[in-house]
This record gives structure tokens, sequence and C-alpha cells, in this order.
């Protein structure tokens, strides 16, 4: 059983002839451990991990999709929030230097890389997005990369939370997974105003905590652009209110 | 906590825009306690103001104007961010905030030491 | 006439703050900009003695401006304190005391810039 300090240098990736070492520095519950694995050209750093799982059984990480689609990968891979299956090997131990990986902030950790991401699914799900019938839309679909359409890309992977500098401080803030829920809601002019049903996104600890640091954006593996949502919703709140709550 | 010496341009400004506002915070509370020194009479007063005079309080000077220009033009940034306004120049808005918070430190900085 | 759209609840005190804070900080660049000028580029030297303090203060048009900037400060100062500690998620009851405290500070920094103008200028 690998522990700090002893790195394992094991474990030839199957089949193929071209390899590289690398070596993974990981936060495991209470300590960081090291695992030295081959991997082949171009694998991911989600790859890499696999194979010190072959290593090392009890060390948990979440995988499922491989492509960027699922979310299920996120962690902080050197210090910043990525997509393990999106994060090539190469870029990761540039200049031969050990790979970090630690798990997200902001969550409860269930153990090593393993953190429990669910209230970001549940949180989203509250926000209630509008079930729109064909009767009722006037004027069609939204555009094409407009905040509406992009906002469907998220994928629930939580690095927004997880690099959000408020969330770290404080708990009750609704966060941008959520808040950018709430955006695309007011978003949509196909459905009743979905902007007054919000409750949980509009008081001091929901829209009104965000401090534009623009960090959401900047790790969003899905361009969902979370940052822009929630400073559109906050206008979108603010100028309402100016109006005298008129539409 | 939310000062971290890590992560994108955004979050240094985010943290840059608390770090100055603590700072000029501070430092109105200190001016409004060093004001008394008026209740003093011209003697005392006049005695203080020469010692504000000295190169090291000029250059903090100087240091707390920049301070003040940043947290002033990054404001303006935050303002329209607010709003929901000019979202996609964000970054530019925020480099900007910092070139002109530099010019205007060396312009002060300068006239206050050189006379 | 347009529809009256609801607001949604909790909102009221974010954009109330917020509001605040905006504008007291635009009218902050303008001002702390004059203010900053009038001190240390009008008088020789830079920083005013105490019967250029005075003098200056006697003008009804500065003691007007420079009191409506101690309060536009002093607002803009404390409710950047206030997000800041905000931000760390205090319970109802200790946000309720960090308001009061706040608004004390800042009725007190108020009242004594006032204060001290007025003694100064009798």
């Amino acid at each position: 059983m690998p522990d700090a300090g002893h790195a394992l240098a094991l474990a030839a990736p199957r089949g193929l002839a071209v390899s590289r070492p690398v070596q993974l520095h990981i936060r495991r519950t209470g300590r960081w451990a090291d695992y030295r694995v081959e991997v082949r050209e171009g694998a991911s750093v989600l790859e890499a991990l696999e194979e010190a799982w072959r290593l090392d059984h009890s060390l948990l990480f979440r995988h499922s999709c491989h492509h960027g689609s699922c979310g299920t990968c996120g962690m902080r891979i050197n210090g910043r929030e990525a997509l393990a299956c999106l994060t090539p090997v190469a870029q990761a131990a540039r200049g031969g230097r050990p790979v970090r990986l630690e798990p997200l902030r902001n969550f409860p950790l269930l153990g090593d890389l393993l953190v429990e991401t669910q209230q970001v699914a549940a949180g989203i799900e509250a926000v209630g997005l509008p079930i729109v019938r064909d009767a009722d839309r006037p004027d069609g679909h939204p555009a094409e990369g407009s905040p509406p359409e992009q906002y469907e890309n998220c994928i629930e992977c939580g690095l927004c939370v997880s690099a959000c500098p408020v969330v770290g401080s404080d708990r009750q803030f609704t966060g941008p997974a959520v808040l950018a829920a709430g955006g695309r809601v007011a978003e949509e002019r196909r459905a009743p105003d979905g902007l007054a049903a919000m409750t949980q996104v509009s008081g001091e600890h929901g829209v009104w905590r965000c401090h534009g640091a623009f960090e959401c954006s900047e790790v969003c593996p899905a361009e969902v652009d979370p940052a822009a949502l929630i400073l559109g919703l906050r206008g979108g709140v603010f100028r309402r209110s100016m109006a005298g709550g008129r539409k | 906590m939310w000062f971290r010496a890590e992560g994108s341009v955004g979050r240094w400004g985010f943290m840059l825009h608390r770090l100055t506002g603590l700072a000029l915070s501070l430092y109105l509370g200190v001016h409004l306690v060093l004001l008394n020194q008026l209740r003093a009479g011209p003697g005392a007063w006049d005695a203080f103001v020469r010692l504000m005079r000295s190169p090291l309080i000029l250059a903090l000077d100087a240091l707390l104007l920049g301070a003040a220009a940043f947290h002033g033009f990054n404001g303006l940034r935050l303002t329209l961010l607010g709003l929901g306004w000019a979202v996609r120049w964000q970054k530019v808005m925020l480099w900007a905030s910092v070139v002109l918070a530099a010019a205007c430190t060396v312009w002060v900085g300068a006239r206050m030491i050189c006379g | 006439m347009k529809a009256k759209a609801a607001m949604p609840s909790g909102s009221a005190r974010g954009v109330l703050v917020w509001g605040l804070q905006a504008f007291s900080g635009v009218l902050l660049v303008a001002g702390i900009g004059l203010h900053w000028l009038a001190q240390h580029l009008v008088v020789e030297g830079g920083l005013r003695d105490y019967s250029q303090v005075v003098s200056y203060l006697r003008e009804p048009l500065v003691l007007a401006l420079e009191t409506s900037f101690l309060v536009v400060v002093t607002t803009h100062a404390l409710l950047g304190l206030r997000a800041i500690l905000m931000d760390l998620g205090p319970t109802k009851r200790v946000e309720r005391l960090l308001n009061l405290g706040l608004g004390l500070a800042g009725i007190g920094a108020v009242v004594y810039g006032i204060e001290l103008t007025l003694e100064l200028v009798r």
C-alpha cells in the first residue's frame, strides 16, 4: 500500500509500445501519497489516475464518460479546477513535475478525491427550469449562442463552486452553479415570469454575494460562462426593482 | 477564505479591490482621528503638517492615491458589471483600471516628491 | 400600462444595499478627485496650514461639499466593510448586530466631523 514519500514505479500501459512516465502527488484523506505510473502518449490525467488505481485499489475518485460530458471527474489539478479526462498529462506534467491532484473545494469530502456534489444538482432542480408548451412559443427558439443556449451545456460538474472565492467563506451563499441556472430561468422569454419564483437566488446570500471574481467562468469546462448569466440576473433584478416591479 | 494567492486575473482583481477598500477604510479612520489635531490650534497643526511633508509620508500618500484610483476605476467596472452591462469587456476594464491606477501613482508620486 | 411583475422575495435589501454602494462609489470617483485637488493642488506646498484650513471651511459651498463628502465616503466605507463581513455567513442575530454597530459608527463619524468643523469655523 503506497503512502506519503513512497512512489511506486510499476504498471506500464497494456499493449502500447510508446509510453511516458508520470508522477502523481495525490491528496488522500489526511495525507499525501505519490504514485509513479506509465501512460500512453496523449493520455489524460484521468488515465494516469486509473493506472494509479491499478496499483492501489483503495484510491477513491469518480469517473464515467471519459470525454467531458458527465462532469464526474472534476478535481483540482496543480491547484486549478479541471476535468481530469480533458487535461492532458503532457500539459499537467510539463517539465517533468509531479502532477498534484486534490479534491474539489467547498463540497463535503467523502474520501481522497471524492466529494459530494449532489447539492449542485438539487439546487439547480429547485430553481426550476420552465416547461414550455409549443402553444406558448410566440418568438421561437432562442438564438444560437444566446445565454439560454449556452447554459444548456452545463454538466453540473461543480468546478465553478470549487473555484468561487465567496463560496469558500460564506456557506450560505447559493453558489455560481445554481445562480447561473437562475440566470437561465430569468432569460427564458417563452415561459411565465420565472424571475419572481426564484426566491433562493435573489436574497442577500444569493445573487448579491457575487463580487465578480469570474473564477467560475475561468474554470467552466462547458463554456457556460456562469459569471455572465449571474451578472445578467443581477442586472435584471436591479432594473426591475428600479422600474417599480414592472416588466 | 476569500484571500488566496492563486487564480485568474479576475480573482486577483477581486482581492485587490477588497484589500484597497480595507486600506482606504483604515486610512479614513486614521485621517478623521488625525484631524483632531486642529482642535489643538495653529501651533500643533502646523507642526503636524511639517511632519506630513517628509518624503516617506509623501511616498505613502502617492501609494494611497494609487490604491484609491484602482478602487475607484475598478469600482466603476463593478458597477457596470453589476448591472449586467459590458460583461464581455470585464478583463479589458480590469487591466485598464490597473494601468490607470499605476499612472496616477507615478504622476502623483513625482509631483509630491519633486514639488 | 405595463403589467406589474412580482419581485423575487429577499431581493429588496440586496437591491438597496448594492444600489447605495454603487451610487456612493460613483459619486466618490469625482468626490475624492475634487477633495484631493482642493487639499493638495490649490495651496502652495500642497498641504493647508491652520489658517488656510479655517478660511477654506468658512466658505459655505465648501462646508456643504465637504460635509456631503464625509457622509458619502463614510457610507461607502461601512457598506464595503459590511459586504466583507456578510461574506462570512453570519447568523441573523449577528447580522442585526453588525448593521447596528456599523450604523452607529457611521453616525458617530459624521457627527464628529460636523462638530469638529463647526468648532473650527466659529
